[in-house]
C-alpha cells in the first residue's frame, strides 16, 4: 500500500448515546505510514471514535472503510490487520501473562510458538514475568502486555488508547520511541489518542481535534504549530531598546511580561527568526529566546 | 469453531469459580449417602410399615439405585443454581473485568464467539450432571449394591435391576436437557448484563419464580404451565414410570429444546446489537 492511500476513511459518522451525540459527522482520513493523534477533551468522542474503527459499537451512521473494506461487512478481514489496545488494558487475571498471548494469538488465527510468545514478552519487557499471574502485574506491566498483545499478529495498524497511561517515566520514553520506531522502521500506521498533548506532539505527525463529537481541526502536527501563536521567553541585556523595536517595528507581538530585561512575548512562529534579526541589527546582546511552542496552548485556543 | 470452544473451556476451567459445582455436588451427595447409611434402614422401614401389611418386601430395598433416585430427587433444585453461577458469568463477567473487549477486537466474528462460549457452558453443564451421575451412582452402588428399585411416581413402581441401567441414563441425559435450559437462560440474561450478580441472581429469581408457578394447581397458573420451562424439570421421573410415556416425554424434551433455541436466539439478538462501551 502506497503511503499516500488512506488506511482508513470515515465519512459523515454519526453516534448516539441516548440524547448523547457522541460523534457528530466526523469526516476523517487517515494516510498510511503517518502516526494520526486524536485529541480532545473528557466526552470529546474519542473513546467513541476509536471503538466505532474496531467495531465494538456501531455507528447510527456513515461508513467506516478500512484498508479500503468497508468495516461494516469486512470485519474480521480488517481485524487481521490491525492490533489494539482500548482504554485500560485488561486481561484474565487467573493466567499467566504467557498464557494471556497465547490464548489472543490463537483468535487470531496465529499458532504461536513459545519462543515467538517469549520474544513478544522480552519486547515489552515482562518475559521474566511470563509465567506470573496477570493479578500479579502492576499497572504498567499490564501497559506493556497491552502494547506487546497488540503486536503479537504483527498488524499494519496500531490503533491505541492512551498507550502510556500508567507507565512510569522510563516507561513512557520507552513506549513513545517503540511507537516512533514502528512507525519510521516498519512503516506502520498508528492511531492513537492521548490526554497528554505533549505526547501526541512529540509522537504524532498528524492530528485531529475534536469537540463535542466533532472536528474542530485536522491536519500535519508541523503545520498547526506553524499556525499557532507561540510563547517566547526573551532574555536581554538592553530592555529599552528592545521596547523600542517590540512597539515600533514588530507591534502584532504582545508583551505578557516584562521584568529586568526578561520578556514573556505571544507572537506567531514565523516572527521568531524576525524578533532575533531586528534585535541583534540593533545592537542587542540576545542572551536567550525560546519559543515555548505548544500544542497545548493551541488546542486550548481552538477548543 | 473447536478451536474457540476449547479456548472458552480452557478459560473456564482455569477459574476456581467453574469448580464449585463440583465441590458442592461431591459433598451434598457425601453427606446424604453418610445420613443414609446410619439411619437410611429405619427410615426406610418406617416408610414401609404400611405397604409390608399387604405385600411382602424381600431383597435389599435400601440399595444404590434408590438412593442415587434420592439424590436426584433433592438435587435438581440445587444443581441449577450451581450452573447459573458460571454460566450466568460467561458474557457479563467478562463485560465486567473489560476482556471482551479485548476478544471483540480479535479477528472473530461475533456470532461465532457467541456460539463458542455457549457450547462451552453446554459443555460445563453436561460435565456437572456427568458428574452428579457418576457420584451418586458410583458411590451409591459402592456404600449400598444393588437391587430393584421401589418409587412412587403416579403409583407405587417396583423397576426390576435389570432395567434401571437404561432408564437412569435417560433420566440423567433429560436432567442434563433440562439443566441446559437453565444454563441457555443464564447465558441470555449473561448477554444483557455488564455484571455477573445481575444475570446469576436473576436466574435463581426466575427458577423460584416459574416453579412455584408450575407447582401449584391453580387456575391462572394452570393456563401457563405448559409454556414454562420449569414445569418440565421433574419429568425425569417419568422414566420410573412403570411404562414410559413416549409421547409425553417427547414433548417435554422438544418444549425444553425450544426454550434453549429461544433462549439462545435472544442471547445472539442482543449480543449482535450490543455496543460495548465497557
Amino acid at each position: 500500500m502506497s503511503t499516500n492511500a488512506s488506511i482508513i476513511e470515515m465519512r459523515a459518522l454519526q453516534k448516539w448515546y441516548g440524547r448523547i451525540h457522541a460523534v457528530n459527522g466526523i469526516h476523517l482520513q487517515v494516510r498510511t505510514g503517518t502516526v494520526y493523534g486524536v485529541l480532545g477533551p473528557n466526552g470529546s468522542g474519542k473513546s467513541t471514535l476509536l471503538r466505532l474503527l474496531l467495531g465494538l459499537v456501531r455507528p447510527d451512521a456513515g461508513t467506516i472503510t478500512l484498508f479500503g473494506l468497508p468495516l461494516a461487512t469486512h470485519r474480521d478481514r480488517i481485524l487481521r490487520r490491525v492490533g489494539a489496545l482500548i482504554e485500560k488494558p485488561d486481561f484474565y487475571e487467573y493466567l499467566s501473562a504467557y498464557h494471556n498471548l497465547a490464548l489472543l494469538g490463537r483468535l487470531s488465527g496465529l499458532r504461536l510458538d513459545r519462543q515467538q510468545i517469549m520474544a513478544s514478552l522480552d519486547q515489552a519487557g515482562l518475559a521474566a514475568r511470563a509465567h506470573s499471574k496477570v493479578k500479579t502485574f502492576s499497572q504498567g506491566m499490564r501497559q506493556r502486555l497491552g502494547i506487546a498483545q497488540a503486536l503479537l499478529h504483527d498488524p499494519e495498524l496500531l490503533i491505541l488508547d492512551e498507550p502510556t497511561n500508567g507507565l512510569d517515566p522510563q516507561g513512557v520514553a520507552d513506549v513513545r520511541a517503540l511507537i516512533v520506531r514502528l512507525n519510521q522502521e516498519h512503516g506502520k500506521t498508528v492511531l492513537l489518542s492521548s490526554h497528554l498533548l505533549q505526547e501526541i506532539e512529540v509522537v504524532a505527525t498528524h492530528v485531529v481535534v475534536l469537540h463535542q463529537g466533532q472536528t474542530v481541526v485536522e491536519g500535519a502536527v508541523y503545520d498547526l504549530l506553524q499556525c499557532a501563536q507561540v510563547r517566547v521567553r526573551l532574555l536581554v541585556d538592553e530592555p529599552q531598546v528592545t521596547r523600542r523595536i517590540l512597539a515600533e517595528i514588530m507591534e502584532t507581538v504582545q508583551v505578557l511580561e516584562e521584568n529586568n530585561g526578561h520578556f514573556v512575548l505571544s507572537m506567531s512562529v514565523e516572527q521568531v527568526p524576525l524578533l532575533n534579526r531586528h534585535l541583534v541589527g540593533a545592537g542587542v546582546t540576545v542572551r536567550a529566546l525560546v519559543p515555548m511552542r505548544s500544542l497545548e496552548a493551541y488546542f486550548l485556543s481552538i477548543t | 469453531m473447536l478451536t474457540l470452544v476449547w479456548i472458552e473451556l480452557q478459560k473456564l476451567f482455569c477459574r476456581s469459580r467453574s469448580y464449585i459445582a463440583f465441590i458442592a455436588i461431591g459433598l451434598i451427595v457425601g453427606v446424604i449417602e453418610w445420613g443414609l447409611r446410619l439411619e437410611g434402614r429405619q427410615v426406610l422401614e418406617l416408610l414401609m410399615q404400611n405397604l409390608q401389611e399387604a405385600f411382602l418386601l424381600q431383597g435389599n430395598l435400601l440399595n444404590g439405585y434408590l438412593v442415587t433416585y434420592l439424590v436426584l430427587n433433592s438435587l435438581w433444585l440445587h444443581v441449577p443454581i450451581l450452573i447459573a453461577l458460571v454460566t450466568g458469568d460467561l458474557v457479563a463477567g467478562e463485560a465486567q473485568t473489560g476482556t471482551m473487549r479485548l476478544l471483540l477486537t480479535r479477528p472473530v466474528g461475533r456470532l461465532r464467539l457467541l456460539t463458542a462460549k455457549y457450547l462451552a457452558g453446554l459443555l460445563y453443564t453436561a460435565l456437572v450432571v456427568a458428574f452428579l451421575a457418576l457420584t451418586s451412582w458410583g458411590m451409591g452402588r459402592l456404600c449400598f449394591g444393588t437391587g430393584d428399585l421401589i418409587v412412587f411416581y403416579q403409583t407405587m413402581n417396583i423397576v426390576p435391576e435389570a432395567d434401571l441401567p437404561w432408564r437412569f441414563a435417560a433420566a440423567f441425559a433429560y436432567g442434563g436437557l433440562s439443566m441446559s435450559v437453565v444454563a441457555s437462560l443464564a447465558f441470555f440474561l449473561s448477554t444483557l448484563a455488564n455484571h455477573s450478580l445481575g444475570p446469576i441472581i436473576t436466574t435463581v429469581a426466575i427458577l423460584i419464580g416459574c416453579t412455584i408457578i408450575s407447582t401449584f394447581e391453580v387456575g391462572m397458573f394452570r393456563t401457563v404451565q405448559p409454556f414454562l420451562f420449569t414445569t418440565y424439570l421433574s419429568k425425569w421421573q417419568g422414566f420410573f414410570a412403570f411404562e414410559v410415556q413416549g409421547e409425553d416425554m417427547g414433548l417435554a424434551i422438544a418444549i425444553l429444546v425450544g426454550h434453549m433455541a429461544v433462549f439462545f436466539g435472544g442471547a445472539a439478538g442482543v449480543f449482535l446489537r450490543k455496543d460495548w462501551t465497557t
